[in-house]
């Protein structure tokens, strides 16, 4: 940063470079007012109160538990699919790639209109076989929050350990195979050892985008407290009746999103480790 | 111990044509850039099939498509030296050199006390400790030939190996492979554009030449 800012400084026209430092400095506070935001207005000397009520309690238990189950569904079924997209050329790679990220480009609401689609009971071609054979019912049940947050989630996964598999130097797995190693250890201990920041950013991203998931999930899921009542749905519903408990609900997720932050410090906000 | 290659490598639309014979010692392959060199040691070690013909090392057949016959590249005990160190950068540089014994089947303590010991043997026993990122080029590739010899090899393939490294540590880290192969007495391929490593180590030559578009021939010129 330090070594290229003569580049990036143009003294002779120091009216362009304050009119480029106001605009960016309004972007940052147009984003950054509004989290400050939350945390000003949480009202702290009722906070332990707000976040340990039933109704606050089983939210945030269920958005733990849906969320950290999402994000080992999209690992487990992400990590074939991300392998397979950066190891291996075949005929339609590229529409692959396209369909997996659709979810991230998908309005929320419309991912839960497409799931309802398919995996509700009643009108879902999946939803109802899956019914009739198990009695398994995914809509208003904390299976179905899973699958909404999985779905929008799985991408997030998917194309972060695209990318870190897809950097590997295959050299490695070269020099590793002539010295004895079994392809399935040369997969496991070798290139994903080498992909682990990258992937395990993935998961990390997925679980974050799980734990926020709103649209998909009151579509699909509905909002039946205690079984797909999340966070932040409870949070939404909060907002008329006790806007406190809003703000210090809101607060809990700032919280970890700080944090999902910090753990990925390294990665994007440009710090090596 | 004699390699013998005769065959065509196809990838894609590129064809190399190999007609070699390498006995126990280091020969040269030299040849312009892309005509397939790097091609035949990856041939060699397994990592490419011969598209027809045979590849025998001794009375060993690696490489049969006809009786479909093929040694992976796990089992030839063919030991790739590249242009980059290529150390797995989550083992010390011990752990390094043993990673080919633990992959045969040897308990860690015996595989680290051999590693110690084919470190010993180049004069980097000190560097066993040591993280990777945390050493010197020349460092490095001593480290990365302790690991191709550790097992006892029996063919040694070498991708420029000196290419990467400035003049001192080329000279340095030269002599001690050309002592290794000296030592070890197996066929090796060694890529090279330098006449002076075809001088200190090589006793024949497999020239590569590109004969017409996508196509080949690799064969022994000076033996």
């Amino acid at each position: 940063m330090r070594r290229t800012g003569s580049l990036r400084r143009s003294p002779r026209v120091p009216a362009r470079a304050a009119a480029l430092a106001v605009a960016a400095s309004c972007a940052t506070a147009f984003i950054a007012l509004p989290v400050v935001g939350v945390l000003v207005r949480t009202p702290w000397s009722r906070f332990l109160d707000d976040v340990s009520s039933p109704e606050a309690r089983s939210a945030i238990g269920l958005s733990l538990a849906t969320s950290l189950a999402s994000a080992a569904l999209a690992v487990a079924l992400g990590l074939p699919l991300a392998w397979v997209l950066a190891r291996r050329d075949f005929p339609g790679r590229r529409l692959v790639r396209a369909v997996v990220a659709v979810p991230m480009v998908l309005p929320p609401v419309v991912a839960g209109v497409a799931l309802l689609g398919t995996f509700g009971r009643t009108n879902g071609v999946v939803g109802r076989a899956l019914f009739d054979a198990t009695g398994v019912q995914l809509t208003f049940s904390p299976l179905g929050v899973v699958v909404a947050q999985c779905f929008v989630a799985m991408p997030f996964f998917v194309l972060s350990a695209e990318a870190g598999i897809g950097q590997v130097d295959g050299r490695y797995e070269d020099v590793a195979a002539t010295l004895g190693a079994r392809p399935g250890y040369v997969a496991r201990a070798v290139v994903l050892r080498l992909a682990a920041p990258a992937v395990a950013a993935g998961a990390v991203l997925a679980w974050a985008r799980a734990l926020g998931e709103f649209g998909a999930t009151i579509t699909f899921a509905g909002n039946v407290e205690g079984r797909t009542q999340t966070l932040p749905l409870a949070v939404y519903l909060l907002l008329e009746r006790n806007e406190g408990a809003a703000y210090a609900l809101s607060a809990v997720l700032v919280g970890v999103a700080v944090a999902v932050l910090v753990l990925l410090r390294g990665r994007w906000l440009g710090v090596r480790r | 111990m004699t390699l013998q290659v005769g065959g065509p490598v196809v990838r894609g639309g590129f064809v190399l044509d190999v007609d070699v014979l390498v006995g126990a010692r280091a020969v040269a392959v030299t040849g312009d850039n892309g005509t397939g060199k790097t091609t035949l040691l990856r041939a060699v070690a397994g990592l490419e099939r011969l598209q027809s013909g045979r590849m025998a090392l001794g009375e060993t057949v690696l490489d049969e498509p006809s009786s479909r016959s093929f040694v992976p590249p796990r089992s030839r005990g063919a030991s790739m030296i590249f242009q980059d160190a290529l150390l797995l950068p989550f083992l010390s540089a011990l752990d390094n050199v043993a990673f080919p014994l633990r992959r045969a089947g040897q308990h860690a303590g015996p595989a680290r006390a051999a590693a110690a010991a084919a470190l010993e043997r180049l004069g980097a026993g000190h560097l066993g400790p040591r993280d990777p990122s945390t050493l010197s080029g020349g460092e490095a590739r001593r480290v990365a030939l302790a690991r191709a010899l550790v097992r006892e090899p029996a063919v040694v393939l070498l991708d420029e190996p000196f290419t990467a490294l400035d003049r001192r540590s080329r000279t340095e880290f030269r002599s001690l492979v050309a002592d290794a192969l000296r030592a070890l007495s197996v066929p090796a391929l060694v890529v090279t554009h330098d006449d002076a490593d075809v001088e200190a180590l090589c006793l024949g030559e497999i020239r590569v030449v590109r004969t017409s578009e996508g196509r080949s021939v690799a064969a022994t010129t000076v033996a």
